[in-house]
């Protein structure tokens, strides 16, 4: 597997705010880094035409069409009329790209990155769920969480790019054990944080068969524990948790660790839809853990109750 | 590395790994059952998981293994170990993830041959009324203030409420509710996740099926019990879903420096434990009670879905569609009982974990009902094998807490059994077989195949044996209802 899901953030802000140029500007970055950038406009406006007037497709559309496509010999550009578009539908269908950044959405179950300018207002917008990071020129914004400068545009791009390379296989791994009741796990990884990201793939992996091609929904998880092995074993439980708390059922598969000390984690988990389900992950076990050096770094055994 | 040799061999029926083994072992390790249960013990950890129980102070008499016995996390599944109430240990791996996972029985006169024509669509009625699958919401939507009132009271509340009988009642283990539940003491996530669940069946190895009394073998207490040969009866296996499971995983997770703070040594951190008579421990065990309590209503409420759809597809067309409840047993609890031990009159906990609890005729904690026949034991078969109705016996209340075994008992890891066969194999065969299956996921369909456990007549044979239970009936499915 080169990529679990594909990361997907939405920049959302109050109209006029600028969220198109400080979108144009971090696409621009990561293309040049030589990532494929997928950008897409939400917009609430229902007569907006992409095809000018009297161009062949925009006749062919006038005349009753249903569906156009003009092609190039280097691009390929579709209009179709759809009943209720949906941005979850776009997102399924998605596909070879690296990163899919959605400009609007502001309601929709994304990860969100706000735009907040002083000169529109200097506050974040009320009640916006989903939140990950701000960009902002406001010095005291009400946030506390991650916060980029309007203008540090590499800054943001190199976030963008931390969850490009987080939805990517890594250096970790896992296999099935036999185990005669429950399922067991063998997980191993170069590092603590490669291990916990191994455990918590290789624990969805047991519970869902398929998922959706992007991530479209983002966690913060905050824990305490006595010592690393309880901390691994909180952390999948509480993944678990996170994983059924909503309306549907997410398979975590990329993550970015604030904290992970041996007795303390704070981490943002990207989630997929499990879009078919394996089995009933009850929850991760105690039984037989214990946080090994080994040839490749660390590893553990984990057994899963079903 | 526990071998065979190590054993001696008590009666025909009991093993015994003295406490000499390890000295780190309170007491012997004993498993019941014929010479062909205690070889296949072997075959995975659980040997070494029942020492490591047998290592647990204060463990009264011996850590014992059902004749079901296999590899869990923690206590080997099959388990009983007993520690005394007022100074002894109470550990959450003891019980298990799903807290009062258990089966409940109901019995009707309908013969088969009046079923047969209307079996798919009660078959599909069912399912459709008693929801099933992974985090699936449940029958009944709970108010925060009724949830209380369900870990509060369990059965009593579905009574309460228009879904139970009191005959139903009187036919469930402590009559469908544990006395000093505490719902203040269950984890606000737990209860997050209890609200929306229940009457809802879950996945994994729980099922709904409908069986057909194939064979009695005490005809006195069969007809006590409501069970007629040739008849049609219903199983349901489920627990207290993801609110159970998030009552043991917190308390885990509260309990992971009780060991040290208590000086428990402990030779798996899965048997986390604290002493009953701790602030954790008694939160522990209210919470615990509170979470049995909502399973004991989980499974009344798919009870009284399941009596809908019998009476939606079966009234007029069938002489008496009603269904009267056998009993409904638990088999991941812990419970304060009494017990003689060395002649002395003692309260206990004793924790069950994938065995049941096997009160003799007489018994105070009987129903009137249940003084003459004594307690019955449900043990279902794997999918699509026979089951059996037992009924318990004083030699369990002397040998093994009044306990025996709860179900077949796995031989093969899940990964196995797909490795080894496809759902729509399984699914197929047991349609040759004449079993109507329905379910939401194949692979789970391969995972519970009827190869990867134990034959259950094996196992019964050896409970009966070895003395621990009584057989009443058996009984053959006809239709399998899965997650």
């Amino acid at each position: 597997m080169e990529r679990w899901a594909i990361p997907c953030f939405s920049f959302v802000g109050r109209s006029g705010v600028g969220k198109t140029t400080v979108l144009e500007r971090v696409v621009a970055a990561l293309a040049q880094r030589g990532y494929r950038v997928a950008a897409i406009k939400h917009t609430r406006h229902a007569d907006l035409e992409t095809d000018l007037p009297g161009k062949d497709t925009r006749r062919f559309w006038d005349a009753g069409a249903v569906q156009t496509v003009l092609i190039t010999p280097e691009r390929v550009a579709q209009v179709r009329r759809v009943a209720a578009p949906a941005l979850g539908d776009v997102l399924a269908g998605i596909r070879d790209v690296d990163v899919v950044l959605v400009e609007g959405d502001k309601t929709g179950p994304l990860p969100k990155i706000e735009v907040v300018r002083a000169a529109c207002a200097p506050d974040v917008l009320p009640d916006l769920v989903g939140r990950i990071a701000c960009v902002t020129d406001v010095p005291d914004l009400s946030w506390d969480g991650l916060a980029f400068a309007l203008d540090a545009d590499m800054a943001l791009a190199n976030f963008i790019e931390e969850w490009i390379i987080a939805a990517q296989a890594g250096m970790g791994g896992w296999e099935e054990l036999e185990h005669t009741a429950d399922l067991a796990l063998r997980v191993w990884a170069p590092d603590l944080p490669g291990l916990f990201v191994a455990a918590a793939r290789g624990m969805f992996s047991l519970g869902a068969a398929a998922t959706a091609p992007t991530f479209t929904h983002a966690e913060q998880v905050t824990l305490r524990a006595v010592d690393r092995e309880a901390l691994l074993v909180d952390w999948l439980n509480e993944l678990l948790y996170l994983s059924e708390a909503g309306a549907g059922q997410w398979a975590y598969g990329a993550f970015r660790f604030e904290t992970l000390t041996g007795t303390a984690l704070r981490a943002l988990a990207l989630g997929a839809q499990v879009t078919a389900r394996r089995n009933e992950v009850k929850a991760a076990t105690f039984h037989d853990i214990a946080i090994r050096q080994s040839a490749v770094g660390l590893e553990t055994t984990l057994v899963f109750d079903m | 590395m526990i071998e065979k040799r190590h054993f001696r061999q008590l009666t025909p029926y009991i093993w015994e790994l003295p406490k000499t083994y390890d000295p780190r072992m309170q007491v012997p390790a004993r498993i019941f059952g014929s010479a062909e249960v205690f070889e296949q013990a072997f075959g995975d950890s659980s040997v070494q998981q029942l020492c490591n129980v047998a290592m647990l102070p204060g463990i009264v008499e011996a850590a014992m293994a059902m004749p079901d016995v296999h590899e869990g996390y923690g206590f080997p599944i099959g388990g009983v170990a007993a520690f005394p109430a007022d100074t002894g240990l109470i550990s959450p791996g003891g019980v298990g993830y799903d807290i009062n996972c258990g089966v409940r029985m109901l019995a009707s006169t309908i013969p088969q041959s009046e079923i047969m024509p209307h079996l798919e669509a009660l078959t599909r009625t069912i399912y459709h009324n008693c929801p099933s699958g992974v985090g699936e919401g449940g029958a009944v939507h709970l108010s925060p203030k009724a949830l209380d009132q369900v870990l509060e009271s369990g059965a009593a509340w579905a009574k309460a409420n228009g879904y139970a009988t009191r005959e139903d009642l009187e036919a469930t283990e402590d009559g469908g509710c544990i006395p000093g539940a505490r719902p203040e003491a269950v984890p606000q996530r737990a209860r997050e996740r209890g609200v929306p669940q229940l009457g809802s069946l879950g996945a994994g190895n729980h099922f709904l099926e409908i069986d057909v009394v194939d064979e009695i073998f005490d005809a006195e207490v069969a007809l006590d019990l409501g069970l007629q040969e040739g008849c049609v009866v219903v199983q349901i296996h489920c627990g207290s879903r993801g609110l159970g499971h998030e009552v043991c995983g917190q308390y885990l997770r509260r309990l992971q420096d009780a060991p040290q703070r208590y000086n428990i040594p402990i030779a798996d951190r899965e048997l986390a434990a604290a002493p009953l008579n701790s602030p954790e421990g008694r939160d522990y065990l209210a919470a615990m009670f509170a979470a049995a309590n909502y399973a004991f209503a989980n499974r009344q409420v798919l009870a009284h879905f399941v009596r809908l759809s019998f009476e939606q597809v079966l009234a007029g067309k069938v002489r008496d569609w009603q269904l009267r409840q056998v009993y409904d047993v638990a088999h991941n609890i812990a419970k304060i009982e009494t017990h003689t031990v060395g002649g002395k009159s003692v309260k206990l906990v004793v924790h069950r974990k994938g065995a049941t609890r096997a009160f003799p005729p007489g018994h105070p904690d009987l129903a009137a009902r249940f003084q003459k026949t004594g307690q019955p034991v449900l043990v279902p078969g794997s999918m699509g094998t026979t089951s059996f109705v037992l009924v318990g016996t004083s030699q369990a209340m002397a040998e093994t807490f009044g306990s025996t075994c709860h179900g077949a008992g796995r031989t093969m890891s899940r990964k196995a059994a797909t490795r080894q066969t496809r759902g729509e194999q399984v699914q197929a065969e047991l349609q040759r077989q004449g079993i109507f299956v329905q379910t939401g996921s194949l692979r789970g369909l391969a995972e519970e195949a009827p190869q990867a456990y134990k034959d259950v007549s094996l196992v019964v044979e050896s409970v009966v044996g070895a003395g621990l239970a009584r057989k009443v009936a058996r009984v053959r499915p006809i239709a399998v209802i899965k997650g």
